[in-house]
């Protein structure tokens, strides 16, 4: 399994330590400019009248519930949110990377100059934004599907916001239209419409507001992960928000779509910010963001195992309903490396390579952080349960899945909202006490990849003593050309830098 | 004159009378013919008890001193007699089991003793052969020839000759090898596997070699020993052969898929399903990357993200099936249609096993049906040749067959459907008798064996997968099979 040329651009913007290469949107218009800084220097003096200073705004101590809109729950689409005087305002500022408390100012005027979610509606189109390797008509014909890309809700469920998906909204002509956006602000956010008006007046008790109102909580980090994963790993349907299933499944593979290869804090760094963290407010250790990067890095793993787990629980559902669509067993839950590999003399199933799994069944995808769940952080009988029903001998059958994998799920969603509660040095010390001393899988590009990923967060946070760049270059280069004694070597340095736990 | 036409009448008369009854006399056995089609004799093992080859080794009988003689067949067959040449590798299935890779296999599934263990043993002995010391010569006379518990005293008797095939099967357990149904489908016991003789991805993922069984490969291997002379004449035997066995490997591979869909119905079942085993293996075991899978120069009968259930032993059948019929005169195209059913299930996302089980019981009555015609009509005696140019013809089907109708592309790109196209292909080849018969096919033919073969890779290790099979070798093999199209076309320029 080649790590794909993402990891290349990987190494070039982890080695410059720069933030996303920003680029200044220029306003057409002189009058646009002059209401937007008019309406900042009245917030200004609102804010300073108002007395609000940064401590006042706390993180939510309830655990979020989940979204349940009191009212309508439309979309109104990106441009509603885009009024010069709410999130369209000057980004200047924000694209260079400088965020403070007026950021939210000019949210939307970041997202739609820069976010590469904006893209997303394109490349189901004839016209993609970004070259695509097989666009997506040439993958529905090989689907054998007749229907268009833009048309069809399992693509449009991660191609634009997913509320927009369903093949019923193709009736309003208005909201037909609001797909093109792509993934705009309610994809993440959540529709606006039960609270476009109320959520100017939620401050300060933004957090217990938006679970009520259907606002999606992404002030939680683990909350904003579980929102990520919604697409970049996959979901089940949901009905409150009018939501398709989204899987990106191995059939859609198969005929050419990239695989879904998440790594939550790797993304965030390096996706445009349009906000600023209240997180870095509230915990005095974090006000500098030294040790942010290893609560998303761990938060954000543990929330891939959750999501991981909740999705597969689905894909057995639905398989033992006889969904047409749904295959069992569902390849893409494995490492794609388990089956695609020659068939070199030795064979792959050396006895050291395959640790406690019998030959011949297949490995499953390396969702966990860094180590083999069973020994590490996650050491729950719910997730040893699932690890021992995935890799029996056999494909397991849909109907022993469903009911490990459910329960494995609610008890990661428990573990993640404990692990969020918890303060940066606690969350630092379990973050570290997941690393290996050494590399311990073989030949595993998606093990190597994950804790390649995992030891640049903990640089970035501190933890990793300085070491020359070389060791990640090396890494990340010998992953790309396979040479696996070298990243072996390279990641060996790397662990042995990790700060021992204080 | 009016004599002649009194005559007639009575002779229409007596037509017309007797016409009914020789109707009726010919219904009489339809209930049996209607009840379960027809099955060829030799399907699975006989119920009795098998005795050691070391019985069959009489000096007197198959034990003499002459190599490949009648009378030495035994002799022939043993490694130990003559150890010079190539050898019989039956005679070695059992000293296998103590090889430093059998014990690593042994290890990775948990058996402490392969050589003790009746999944191995089945196959890599005698099965249930008492005394069981006589499980060490190995896969040995009883495992082709049937046990010999009745017939070892019947077959020496003088009334043995005139019995039929079907009743030395039938009532004594012997295998009549000399058909050729009845002997593929006595090698397809093992070399494809039944209910109780089963090669799994488990076995397969702890080393064990995938079954990818062709008749006539095995049989003309330059390394494999023959204990017997072929009666049938060139090119015959081997067109035929290769028929048969393209039917006869179809129809294990289909009982075997019944087997295991059988097992995945109960609800608790922990039996595996799909079994990997039985799907194409270098549909997953092939390096993806950056580069386009399988795409461009290839279509595919199949939907995205599928692997072909056995593409091994269904890509060629349906030109064995077409042109049967000239191979073998009295046999019709056989009825396939709930085969074609089946691979159409087996292309779906999740195909039941209740639903697959059915269809497989249903395709393998099909299969049984061509099969018992294949083998009425050879035991008729098949005195006529078989065509001059038959070999031509099937060669031409064949590399049609491997290519799309306008030849730009390869129909099937998976590496098991080009392989079995150009084993057919190089069983015709032989047949038709080399480089000096057909000297257009020669460089096609060995350019195809040379891209389908497994590499060597760069520091000396050896694959067994078609590692780096991509764009370009594709590409090559195709226009292979091109050229092959074009050579076999007649001195008309027609197929």
């Amino acid at each position: 399994m080649s790590v794909n040329k993402g990891n290349a651009r990987a190494i070039a913007d982890f080695l410059t330590f720069s933030n996303h290469q920003v680029q200044t949107v220029t306003t057409t218009s002189h009058t646009i400019v002059t209401l937007v800084c008019g309406a900042a220097v009245v917030w200004i003096i609102w804010f300073i009248l108002a007395g609000e200073t940064p401590a006042e705004i706390r993180l939510p101590t309830d655990k979020p519930i989940t979204a349940t809109p009191t009212h309508s729950n439309a979309a109104i689409g990106t441009t509603g949110c885009l009024a010069a005087a709410c999130h369209g305002g000057n980004a200047s500022e924000t694209l260079t990377g400088k965020l403070d408390t007026r950021t939210w100012q000019s949210a939307g005027t970041t997202e739609v100059a820069h976010d590469p979610h904006t893209r997303s509606y394109s490349l189901l189109t004839d016209h993609p934004d970004r070259p695509v390797r097989v666009t997506a008509k040439v993958m529905m014909a090989r689907l054998g599907i007749c229907t268009p890309a833009t048309e069809d809700a399992r693509c449009l469920a991660c191609h634009t916001n997913p509320a927009l998906a369903h093949s019923s909204v193709t009736k309003e002509d208005r909201l037909v239209a609001l797909r093109s956006e792509g993934v705009g602000c309610e994809g993440c956010h959540g529709n606006a419409g039960g609270w476009l008006r109320e959520h100017t007046t939620w401050s300060p008790a933004r957090a217990g507001n938006s679970g009520r109102s259907g606002m999606v909580a992404l002030s939680d980090i683990g909350e904003r992960a579980v929102a990520c994963m919604g697409c970049h790993v996959g979901a089940p349907a949901d009905e409150s928000r009018n939501y398709p299933v989204r899987d990106m499944n191995h059939d859609m593979i198969a005929a050419g779509h990239p695989r879904l290869n998440f790594d939550f804090a790797e993304y965030h760094r390096r996706l445009p910010k349009h906000w600023q963290e209240k997180s870095q407010k509230v915990h005095a250790t974090s006000a500098t963001g030294a040790k942010f990067d290893q609560r998303l890095w761990l938060v954000g793993r543990i929330a891939q195992a959750e999501v991981a787990c909740k999705l597969l629980a689905d894909r057995a559902e639905r398989a033992s309903q006889k969904d047409a669509r749904t295959p069992w067993p569902e390849l893409a839950d494995y490492n794609c490396a388990a089956c695609h590999h020659n068939i070199p003399q030795p064979w792959r199933s050396e006895p050291s390579r395959l640790g406690t799994r019998p030959a011949g069944s297949l490995a499953w995808q390396t969702i966990w952080p860094v180590t083999d769940p069973t020994t590490s952080l996650l050491e729950f009988d719910e997730v040893k349960k699932l690890m021992n029903v995935l890799q029996g001998n056999r494909p397991p059958g849909f109907k022993g899945v469903i009911e490990p994998a459910r329960q494995a799920a609610a008890r990661l969603s428990d573990f993640r909202w404990e692990i969020s509660q918890q303060p940066d040095d606690e969350v630092a010390r379990l973050g570290r006490q997941v690393f290996p001393a050494r590399v311990t899988a073989d030949e595993d590009s998606d093990h190597y990849g994950q804790l390649l990923l995992g030891l640049a967060a903990m640089r970035r946070s501190g933890v990793l003593t300085p070491v020359q760049d070389a060791e990640f270059k090396a890494a990340f280069e010998s992953i790309n050309t396979k040479n696996w004694s070298e990243v072996r070597k390279a990641l060996d340095v790397l662990l042995a830098a990790l700060k021992p736990q204080p | 004159m009016r004599f002649v036409l009194v005559i007639s009448a009575v002779v229409m008369i007596a037509v017309a009378w007797a016409m009914p009854g020789q109707s009726e006399s010919r219904t009489q056995p339809q209930p049996d013919a209607a009840s379960p089609s027809p099955k060829p004799y030799g399907l699975g093992q006989a119920p009795f008890a098998q005795i050691s080859s070391a019985s069959c080794a009489a000096a007197a009988c198959h034990g003499g001193g002459q190599l490949g003689a009648k009378g030495s067949e035994h002799s022939t067959w043993a490694a130990t007699v003559f150890p010079e040449g190539p050898a019989d590798s039956h005679a070695r299935a059992y000293r296998i089991l103590f090889n430093a890779e059998s014990v690593r296999m042994g290890k990775l599934l948990g058996i402490a003793a392969p050589h003790k263990e009746a999944l191995c043993l089945n196959c890599h002995s005698v099965a249930g052969v008492e005394p069981t010391a006589a499980a060490t010569e190995g896969t040995g006379c009883g495992a082709c020839h049937g046990p010999a518990e009745k017939w070892n005293a019947a077959h020496v008797q003088p009334g043995w000759h005139a019995l039929t095939n079907r009743d030395k099967w039938e009532r004594y357990g012997f295998v009549p090898t000399k058909n050729l149904t009845a002997r593929v489908l006595s090698c397809a016991g093992c070399h494809v596997g039944d209910a109780s003789r089963e090669v799994n991805h488990d076995l397969i993922a702890a080393g064990h070699p995938r079954l990818a069984f062709e008749y006539t490969r095995s049989h003309f291997s330059p390394e494999y020993r023959h204990h017997w002379k072929e009666q049938t004449p060139q090119p015959d035997f081997e067109v035929r052969a290769w028929a048969v066995g393209q039917a006869a490997t179809l129809r294990a591979a289909t009982e075997l898929l019944r087997v295991r869909a059988e097992r995945a119905i109960p609800t608790q079942s922990d039996q595996p399903w799909p079994e990997f085993a039985g799907l194409s293996c270098f549909a997953c075991h092939q390096r993806i990357g950056n580069d386009e899978l399988n795409r461009g120069n290839a279509t595919t009968p199949r939907p995205p993200g599928i692997a072909g259930w056995e593409v091994w032993s269904n890509a060629a059948v349906g030109v064995a099936a077409n042109l049967c019929s000239e191979a073998f005169p009295s046999v019709s195209t056989p009825n396939l249609a709930d085969v074609a059913r089946l691979r159409e299930l087996m292309n779906k996302r999740n195909p039941d096993p209740k639903a697959v089980a059915e269809l497989a019981s249903r395709a393998v009555a099909e299969l049984d049906t061509w099969l018992a015609d294949l083998q009425v009509a050879e035991d008729r005696g098949l005195n006529t040749r078989i065509p001059n140019d038959l070999t031509r013809k099937l060669a031409h089907a064949l590399a049609a067959n491997s290519l799309n109708p306008d030849r730009a592309k390869l129909a099937d790109h998976d590496w098991d459907a080009l392989a079995t196209n150009y084993l057919g292909l190089g069983a015709m080849y032989h047949a038709a008798g080399g480089t000096r018969a057909v000297p257009g096919w020669t460089e096609p033919i060995r350019e195809l064996s040379r891209e389908l073969k497994f590499p060597t890779g760069q520091k000396g290790e050896r694959f067994h997968s078609p590692a780096g099979f991509g764009k370009i070798e594709r590409d090559r093999v195709r226009d292979r099979f091109r050229e092959l199209f074009d050579a076999t076309v007649d001195h008309r320029g027609k197929p």
